[in-house]
Parts: C-alpha cells; structure tokens; sequence
C-alpha cells in the first residue's frame, strides 16, 4: 500500500527541484560590477604570492647565508669571522621575524615553527648535547633553532668570551653542534619553502570563503593568535603582565632575545608583515575584503582603524629606548603602552574583524547552534 | 463553550494508531545513537570532558560533577546501549529514563557545551518517558493485542514540542537587525563568494533580505503547514531543503539532520506503519491479548503536560522581563529557540585587585580554561561573573586577603563596531548570580 501522501512527497520533491534547476539555469555571468571590484582569489593570489611566498624565499636565502658564514666561522675561528656570522645571525632574525606570524598550514602541521623557534631554550641540555655529540636533528626544540644559535654565537661577556669557548683544545663539539644548528635551520626553512612551492600556495590561493579551512579564517587566527603571543610573552611576560609570570615585576631575563639585541627589532618586524599581508602592499589585501563587507568602526572605515592602530603599535615600540632588557625596568609606562596598544589591536582582530567577516576564532569545530 | 471544550477533550482522548508513536521511538533512538558515536568518533569526550580543569555550571545544577578520568566515557557507553533498547523497545521505560538522565548529566556539567538542540534532546527523552512508545514494533509489545491503538494526544504532545520549537524561532526572528538590518545573514552571506555557481548571488544583500523573512515566515507557519494534510507534503519538503541549505553554508553539525528528521512526527499513523512495515517489519511479534491499558488516568498527565507547555510557552519569553537588547545582555536568551540567530565575537581579560594593597594582576582566560570554554564566555556574562568568582577563590586563597575582580570585555554583535561589554568599575567578586538584570552588563551603544 503506497499511500497518498508518499505519491504527494515525490511530487513536491521533484517540484522543488525543478523550481531550483531553473533558479540555477538563469543566473548569468557573474563578472560584472555588481559586485564591486573586490574579488577573494585576487586578494589571497596578492598575500600568497607577493607576500607570504616573497618573504619565504628571503628568508631562505638569509638562513643559507648564516649558514655559510657560521660554516667560516668555525674553520677558522678569530674576531673576523665571529662577527660576520653574528651579523648573518641577526640578518636571518631579522628576515624570519617576517615569516614567523604566519604559523598555519605546514609551518604548523610540521612543526617548522616550534624548531626554529622554540623558547627558552635549556643551556643545560645544549651543553649536554655538544658533550655527547648530538645533531641538531635528533634533539628537541628546547636544543636548537635561532635561540640556541644565539647562545653558541654570543656571551654577555663579549666576543673574547665566544671564542674563547672555540678556540679551546676541546672545541670541536662545539663546533660540530653549532654547524648543525645552523644547517638545521636551514633546512626547516627549504622544507617550509618546498611545502609552500609543492601545493600549499596553490591550496591557499584556491581556499576561499569563511569556514575554518578557509585562508581567511587561517590568516585571521594565525595573526590574531601570533598579537596575543607577542602582546602576552615578548611584552607581558617582561612587565610581569603575562599569561603566567603576572607579578607586575620587571623580568629582563624573559625577553625574547637575551644576548643580542633583536627583541624590540623582531617584535617591529613582526607587526609591520602582519600590516603587510592585511593590507597586500599596493595590491589587495584585507583591507579590500573589509571595505568590500563595509566593515565600519565607530563611523569609520574598520579598515583604516586598523591600519592606523598597526602605526600606533609601531610608534609606540619605536619609543622604548634600547636595550630592551633595561627598557623594561627603566621604561615600565613606555612598555605598558605597546602592551595597550597591541590590546587594542587584537580586539579589533578577534572581535570586530572576526565578526565582520564571520571566522571563528578556535581551532575545534562545534556541533551546530 | 463547553461543547468546544468538550470536542476537543473527545479528539485528544480519540484512539490513533500506535504506530506514529512507534516510528518516532525508532527514528529518535537512531538519530541519537548515530549522534552520540559520532560524539565519540569525534573524540569529543576527551576535548570537552576530559580536558577541562574548569566547568561553567548551569544554574540551579552547581552541584553535578564530572566523573574522574576515564569513567567519564561510562555515561556514553550507557547511552548506547539503553538507545539500542530504546530502538528494538526491549524494558523501553527503563531505557528511555536511563537515557533521559544520562543525557541531561552530561549536558548539565558545561555551560559551554549549550546547544539549542542537545536542549530539544533532553526534553524529546522526558516526554517520551510517559508515553507508550512501545505498543507496537517493539519486542516489549508482543503480549498486546494488536494492531494497538493509543489516545491522540500522546501523539499531539510530541508534535506540540517540535511545533514550538520551529515557532519560537520564528518569533525569535522578529527582530530589528535579522528583519530591517538582514543581519547576521548578510555577514554569513557575504564571505560565500566562494559557492560554486552561486556564491556572487548569495553573497548579495538582497539574498541576505530574502532569507531573512523567509526564514521568519518559514519557522512561523512550518508548524501550520505540517499540520494540514494537504500542505504537509510541500512543508516537509521545504524543510528538509531549508535544512540542507543551512547544513551546507553554515557547519551546524547535526542540528539540521535531527530536525529534518523529527519533522516526520507530522505525517499520518498509516504514513508511519508503511515506513515500519518496510524496514522493522521485523520488531512485530505474535498477537497477544492484552490491551493498551495505560492511560486511563488521562486527567493527571493532562495536567502534567498543562503544566509543561505552558512553562515551554513562557520560557521563550521571558526576555521580556529583562532590560536591553536579548542578543546582547543574553538574559533569558537560552532555551527560547534562539537559533542561528546572531554574529557575535568577544574578548575578555580579568584584573584582580588585592584590596589591601591596591595592587592589580592580570588574568587570561586561557590560564584555565580551553579555547572552546574562552570563545563561549567572552560573549556570555552569566558565564564571565562564573570565572570572576572563580578567579576571586584562586586569590583569596593565595593571598589570603579580600580581592576585587574586574573584567575588560568588548563584544560585538552582528558585524557594529566592538564595545565594552562589562562594567570595568564593578567588582564582580560582589556580584551574585541571580534571575535579576545584571546592572553591570553595559548597554548596548554605550562608549566608555
């Protein structure tokens, strides 16, 4: 026994059907200017490959370059080659600082960005690995990338003190493990480069929309989850107005970079790539995806709200005097600012930008509403 | 007068076939049982269970408590296996009570887990527990004279909580910015570019207009249409595609399926046996003799399920009650059918003030808490006074004077600009959580 109302359900099924095949069939071509001149595949075809991949390719030619002058640097180690290697070493900070932000798709899945730059490190597990003859490859993240290449390069009692530790009968595992360091990092960044080259930059172009998988959803976590480390550990930790160090205390041992003086230059390089892929450079970038949603702050454009709190940052950090270590005792107020600064910054991030644009900001899914 | 009140006395107490009943044993049992091993596919359990060093109470439940480690997996073991007794209606009483309070458990122990239909779940159960599911296509009913019939409203009551829901939703979009500002749709909208062949279309305002109010009239007259026989066909096709579009744009999880599929409880008894003749033609036993004799006493559990509706009617509306705007105080805004309702996005971080010394420190969130619990507050004060108490203990504790708490909150709804959200002057630590208006929630458009 069929019943009526099954016979009427089919019917209705096919009449919506139909009713949706003909909506479908008369929708004509959708390049026009209806739509503005924004378009998603042009803005992530600009980030990808003008921005992300640009700063990629230099960072991978600076870290050979480190690489090579610590190679001289320890075939013949004087005053000479120490210094070259130091000033590649700050070279490659420097360049990485543009490119660590951006912590999502293989940075994250292959853990490029924990082995380059894990910190602190442990100075006792480093000088354990150079007694026992380690490779940088077989230890853990605590034991290699930047910030132990830092500890090999430097000593806060100056250059005397570096080479003496090199120069020593005993020196060769020293040696050994500071090259390994460095070839390590280069190859985390070719592997980083190839993964971007084989695929990851085609995927990224093609991953439009809002959803979690999406390269907007990506890039607005990746940024507004790299502001909260910034904000929170290079200059909350420092202050005592961290996640866990919150005493209110100044804590010059906590900065990013304890031996050279690259913290305040790494944290301006950090927010000048991520104003550089919101904004694309001259060409599309975030701020046209704002525009285009007429995202408003207060009356004005979210978009340039944004882009005038990035300066802010920048200012504000271009106020403390180096070195930092001294800045954060000596400077509490200046300090306190960047950190209010950013705060304004990630607010704008994770709530107005996330909301104009509907990306949720985790990284689990949900069961629905 | 009375005449009508009699009429529809007579009808409610008018035999039906047992089967709709039945049928919706079957479909809730394994819509739920594919829910929950989806739940452990998922490895929920752990991310939301287990992980956890802080749950968000609900009101009213402080007191349930999750079970240590491990045992936590015992209650979803439970379930499905009391749903596999739901489903073949073997001891259906017993199981269906077993599910009902293991389900509610395990709701009830965070806050941050709500969902509008984990909520339908827990009441579908609680009902079901009073009704004779199990007459007929079940192992329980193979004593019973068949084919068995059951008095029309242990079916209406069903239908009546599955009409409400798709009401309320409708009422709950009357509102300025779904129907005026056609907000969130046109956010939601906006970033769907990327649809093939449709993106641009969707992408457009007018789109976001259109499913606006036909959203609203769709959840308004759905439960109407269902009723009527003859519209009833053209509404359940609607739905399931209304729900399959959500599915599609949104990643709801399985909201739209649970719904698509509860729906069915509209269609007639012979629609339902058709269904049961087909596919559990199996679960039909031998004839025995004993008649359906459970509800005679149909005055009681009229005043029962009196009591219940009127309580589901007035839930939805005691925003009402409360100052400001729902969506943005959240005051009365759970268990109203608030569904796919709103945009919004916050941040939050605490300052703790040692009152003796004047001194400030610093919270995050994240300390405690996971990313999930973090997102879920930072939009809810009910969920923000909860941390702050928890932060004051903390301190009490380590300092071992009084402490003050203060939130620095911003939220924004439906793509206006971010504003503070929580009084920074109020000590949170003083505020108690009650069913009173939270004075220290700002308003919305207040500029401090």
């Amino acid at each position: 026994m069929k019943s009526v109302q099954t016979k009427r359900l089919l019917k209705a099924f096919v009449f919506f059907a139909l009713l949706i095949l003909a909506g479908c069939s008369t929708i004509p071509d959708t390049n026009n200017s209806l739509f503005g001149n924004y378009d998603q595949a042009t803005m992530l075809n600009n980030i990808g490959n003008n921005i992300l991949m640009g700063h990629i390719n230099e960072v991978v030619s600076k870290f050979e370059e480190a690489d090579e002058a610590i190679n001289a640097f320890t075939a013949n180690p004087n005053d000479s080659t120490l210094i070259k290697a130091q000033s590649a070493f700050n070279t490659m900070v420097e360049s990485w600082a543009f490119v660590s932000p951006f912590n999502f798709g293989p940075m994250n899945d292959n853990l490029i960005l924990v082995n380059i730059d894990t910190w602190p490190i442990s100075a006792t597990k480093i000088e354990n690995a150079i007694s026992a003859q380690s490779n940088a490859a077989t230890v853990g993240a605590d034991t290699k990338g930047l910030k132990t290449l830092e500890y090999l390069l430097f000593d806060k009692n100056g250059n005397t003190a570096v080479l003496s530790k090199y120069t020593e009968a005993s020196s060769d595992n020293r040696k050994a493990f500071l090259n390994s360091v460095a070839q390590n990092l280069s190859l985390q960044i070719t592997d980083l480069q190839n993964h971007w080259n084989d695929g990851h930059l085609n995927s990224f172009v093609t991953s439009k929309g809002n959803d979690v998988s999406s390269s907007v959803s990506q890039l607005v976590n990746a940024v507004a989850l790299t502001m909260d480390q910034i904000k929170n550990v290079k200059v909350g930790n420092p202050i005592g107005l961290g996640v866990k160090v919150n005493d209110n205390q100044p804590h010059p041992d906590k900065i990013e970079y304890t031996l050279t003086e690259e913290s305040l230059g790494v944290m301006k390089a950090n927010i000048q790539a991520m104003k550089d892929a919101f904004n694309g450079g001259s060409a599309q970038g975030f701020d046209d995806l704002l525009d285009y949603v007429k995202a408003k702050k207060n009356g004005l454009d979210l978009s340039d709200v944004i882009n005038d709190q990035f300066d802010l940052v920048i200012t504000k950090i271009n106020a403390i005097n180096p070195p930092y270590s001294n800045a954060v005792s000596a400077q509490t107020n200046d300090v306190r600012e960047v950190f209010d600064s950013l705060k304004t910054l990630i607010v704008y991030f994770k709530v107005d930008v996330a909301n104009n644009l509907g990306v949720t900001i985790t990284f689990s899914d949900t069961d629905g509403d | 007068m009375k005449k009508a009140t009699n009429k529809i006395y007579e009808k409610l107490l008018e035999p039906v076939g047992a089967t709709s009943l039945a049928f919706f044993r079957i479909l809730f049992g394994l819509l739920m049982l594919f829910s929950q091993l989806r739940f452990l596919w998922k490895g929920w359990v752990e991310e939301l269970y287990l992980k956890p060093t802080f749950f968000f109470k609900y009101y009213g439940f402080e007191w349930v408590q999750p079970l240590p480690g491990k045992w936590m997996y015992l209650p979803w073991l439970m379930m499905i296996v009391s749903l596999v007794f739901v489903i073949i209606g073997k001891y259906y009483r017993l199981a269906i009570i077993i599910f009902f309070i293991l389900f509610s458990y395990t709701e009830l122990l965070d806050l941050t887990n709500y969902l509008n239909h984990y909520y339908l779940i827990t009441l579908l159960s609680f009902i079901m527990i009073f009704l004779p599911m199990n007459a007929c296509f079940s192992l329980d009913a193979k004593n019973w004279q068949q084919p068995a019939t059951v008095p029309r409203w242990t079916l209406s009551v069903l239908r009546l909580q599955v009409g409400l829901v798709y009401f309320f939703a409708g009422i709950s979009k009357i509102k300025y910015d779904w129907l005026i500002e056609a907000e969130p749709l046109k956010i939601w909208l906006g970033t769907c570019q990327n649809v093939p062949v449709i993106g641009d279309w969707l992408a457009m305002p007018i789109t976001a207009y259109l499913f606006s109010w036909g959203g609203m009239l769709f959840d308004l007259t759905a439960p109407f249409l269902l009723l009527n026989q003859r519209t009833r066909p053209f509404e359940y096709t609607l739905i399931v595609i209304f729900h399959l579009i959500t599915l599609w744009l949104f990643y709801i999880g399985i909201f739209p399926v649970v719904m698509i599929g509860v729906a069915l409880i509209f269609f007639s008894p012979q629609f339902h046996r058709h269904v049961l003749e087909k596919f559990f033609f199996w679960l039909t036993g031998e004839n025995g003799s004993i008649q359906v004799s459970y509800f005679r006493k149909e005055k009681i559990f009229f005043a029962f399920f009196g009591l219940y509706f009127l309580w589901q009617t007035l839930m939805p509306l005691r925003y009402i009650l409360y100052e400001g705007n729902v969506m943005w105080t959240e005051q009365g805004f759970r268990y109203s059918w608030n569904v796919m309702l709103m945009e919004k996005d916050g941040y939050v971080e605490f300052y703790i003030e040692d009152k003796t010394t004047g001194e400030r420190f610093i919270e995050y969130p994240k300390k405690y808490l996971t990313p999930l619990q973090e997102k879920m507050m930072s939009t809810q004060p009910d969920m923000i006074l909860q941390y702050a108490h928890f932060l004051a203990q903390k301190y009490r504790s380590k300092l071992h004077r009084e402490v003050a708490v203060y939130a620095d909150a911003y939220i924004s709804l439906n793509g206006k600009s971010s504003q503070p959200f929580i009084n920074p002057k109020t000590d949170l630590a003083r505020e108690q959580e009650n069913l009173y208006s939270k004075k220290w929630i700002l308003p919305e458009g207040s500029l401090q």
